[in-house]
């Protein structure tokens, strides 16, 4: 029975061990199916735990030999300099001697038993050992949520499922104490007593690998909403040319009868009302082509082509630009910018009556080129944590414009501020051209 | 105010001087204004009391863009608003410094704001204040201090160009409830800023004009760097 007891929590220690060094140092991707990688892990720092542990009589000897096996597995599974893989053990080791140290003080605080006591009897250590590793799980669990941030796909599991967690994680913890008191009065341990903490333990674990697999789910919806916003975009971006081709097709019809007059009236000698007959239109056919120009191929794609959507609903959008054919920017981020920010700017319009004028500021000023669009709204737009919530039925995909955006400006060193009064709202944002920022 | 209007067609003259009238009108500022069908014309006058010089692009002997190069040279002073039917030479027309670059089919659209930029530019705009500085009380436009830094009791404004810095003893908050709110910001207990010659906000660093770098407090950060960006964003 002790043995198997042993076995659990050494189990449970190494758990812990494998997704603690994930945490710092990358997988070297030894086996091609993480999963089975990650068992693998788990099984051989269990084996030599489990062996030292038994096998060692000498507490500074196991001690070594048990450090000395998380470097060979983290050297074997994780790829990082060796000083990382000894640090990590180390402070590892450090963790679970601290949180054995608080687990045994809970126990006595609450049952008044002194330490040796609770040392000396292997019956009555199984409960504190349990409820240790079970705060190390919760506690490398969080930090790995902690460390990974906003980055991994931790940060798409909403702070709603984090709660749930935590509090099911807190009153596992009640129940385990529960327990172990009740097994103190005993003086022994019930057999329904061990199962059951092993049940709350694995539970507990279920949940954490529900909330990973909730991340993943999450993630993927996030990267379904970016292509199906993307798959809007082309769409929008398909109307515009074919308007754009039967528009030329209109005026190349328009042309051929103009070039018939203009032969006619050469043909009879009018050179006079010829002239005054092309002046007009040569104006026309600039005025048709194009109405925004900045240079940079990309921007005038993108601002045109948002202004022809814009006249569509009744919009006028004033651009007041320079010469930007040195901007070097990807084009995929200039149209992500560019594109969300008008899209937003034209859709609000659509909800006014009059004034219907987004004006549009694209300039490249000491270094820095400055984007910003201001159109007018009807009531003021909260704005929280420098964004708006969408007005849109599928949040899923309208949200996440402007994130889109700021993700965007992040790849290229720029950032984003958002400012609506009871009239306008603006936004504007800074992409810095020259890392001058770099020595500070 | 003098303003200068070179179209070679004579309809857009006519429109264009109507609405700068009644602007000006509305405004209540005197002018003259003078009108040049050639761009030929122009180049030959005298332009060195001219304030707004409104130009057409595409002319008959030159283009506007050369010509106004050619203007430039021998006056930097005035403020140049090209109106065209062609937007191709948008980007050429800003390296000759013009305030505006206006599409006459969106001149209904953006002739008042194009105006009032003028306006700003030529000084119309600026607040005038006295200060009881060390060496003599002077009075000054705002829009000339870049910023102001406090050490101590001694208040330091630092001036844009060649001006020396000079300094009166009183307090930051003092100088700071004089200036115009929508002019400078506070970024640091001890310095107030210019909108106008701030650059750039990061890191807790203002960067100004002239390579200036100074430090912003951390609990003004957000609102600084929200103020700066809705300023310079402003078209």
């Amino acid at each position: 029975m002790s043995i198997i007891m042993s076995l659990v929590i050494v189990l449970i220690e190494a758990l812990c061990g494998v997704i603690f060094f994930a945490v710092f140092m990358p997988r070297k991707n030894v086996i091609r199916n993480r999963t089975v990688e990650f068992l693998a892990e788990a099984a051989v720092l269990t084996a030599l735990i489990f062996l030292f542990f038994n096998c060692i009589k000498s507490q500074v000897t196991q001690k070594i030999l048990i450090g000395i096996s998380c470097v060979l597995v983290a050297h074997l599974f994780h790829d990082a300099k060796l000083y990382v893989k000894v640090g990590v053990s180390v402070l590892y080791h450090m963790k679970i001697f601290i949180v054995d140290y608080f687990a045994i003080y809970v126990i006595c605080i609450c049952f008044t038993q002194s330490a040796e006591e609770i040392m000396e009897n292997p019956s009555l250590l199984f409960f504190p050992a349990l409820l240790s590793k079970f705060i190390l799980f919760i506690n490398v669990f969080g930090l790995e949520k902690i460390m990974s941030g906003k980055r991994s796909y931790f940060g798409f599991v909403s702070i709603h499922f984090w709660i749930i967690f935590a509090v099911q994680s807190f009153t596992s913890v009640l129940a385990l104490i529960s327990i172990i008191k009740l097994s103190f009065y005993t003086v022994d341990i019930p057999l329904i007593a061990g199962i059951t903490t092993l049940g709350v333990l694995f539970l507990n674990m279920a949940v954490a690998w529900s909330l990973r697999s909730i991340a993943h789910l999450e993630k993927g919806t996030r990267e379904n909403a970016l292509i199906r916003q993307e798959v809007e975009m082309e769409l929008d971006n398909i109307k515009i040319l074919t308007q754009t081709f039967n528009t030329q097709r209109q005026f190349m019809h328009e042309y051929n009868n103009q070039i018939n007059t203009l032969y006619h009236l050469m043909d009879s000698g009018k050179y006079t009302q010829a002239l005054d007959f092309i002046k007009p239109l040569s104006e026309q056919i600039c005025c048709a082509l194009y109405r925004i120009k900045t240079d940079h191929d990309i921007i005038d794609a993108v601002l045109n082509q948002k202004d022809i959507q814009a006249k569509e609903n009744g919009i006028d959008i004033n651009v007041r630009s320079g010469d930007l054919s040195m901007i070097t920017i990807p084009d995929n981020l200039l149209v992500t910018i560019i594109g969300n920010v008008l899209d937003n700017a034209i859709e609000a319009c659509m909800n006014i009556e009059t004034g219907k004028v987004i004006s549009v500021k694209l300039v490249n000023e000491d270094g820095i080129l400055i984007f910003s669009v201001i159109n007018p709204v009807n009531a003021p737009v909260p704005i929280v944590d420098n964004f708006i919530n969408t007005t849109k039925e599928d949040k899923t995909v309208h949200g996440i414009g402007l994130k889109n955006v700021a993700l965007a400006l992040s790849q290229c060193n720029g950032d984003y501020e958002l400012y609506c009064d009871n009239h306008f709202f603006q936004f504007t944002a800074f992409i810095r051209l020259l890392d001058y920022w770099a020595s500070y | 105010m003098n303003i200068v209007l070179c179209d070679d067609d004579n309809n857009a003259l006519k429109i264009l001087d109507h609405k700068i009238r009644n602007f000006l009108d509305r405004n209540k500022i005197s002018y003259k204004i003078m009108h040049f069908i050639s761009g030929e014309k122009l180049l030959h006058s005298n332009i060195s009391l001219v304030d707004i010089i409104f130009l057409d692009v595409r002319l008959a002997e030159k283009n506007g863009i050369q010509i106004a190069a050619a203007l430039r040279k021998r006056n930097s002073h005035f403020v140049l608003i090209f109106v065209s039917s062609f937007l191709e030479y948008a980007p050429n027309g800003y390296s000759v410094n013009a305030t505006r670059y206006v599409l006459k089919e969106q001149l209904d659209l953006c002739f008042e704001e194009a105006m009032n930029s003028a306006l700003r530019e030529l000084g119309y705009f600026r607040t005038l204040l006295t200060f009881e500085f060390v060496d003599g009380a002077a009075s000054i436009y705002t829009d000339n201090i870049v910023y102001i830094e406090s050490d101590l009791h001694k208040v330091h404004f630092h001036f844009s160009g060649n001006h020396e810095m000079r300094h009166l003893y009183g307090t930051l908050n003092s100088i700071q409830r004089q200036l115009p709110s929508n002019e400078f910001i506070r970024i640091h207990q001890s310095f107030i800023v210019n909108f106008r010659y701030f650059i750039d906000a990061k890191n807790y660093c203002a960067k100004l004009i002239d390579n200036i770098t100074l430090p912003i407090s951390q609990r003004r950060a957000v609102d600084v760097k929200k103020q700066l960006y809705l300023f310079r964003g402003r078209i």
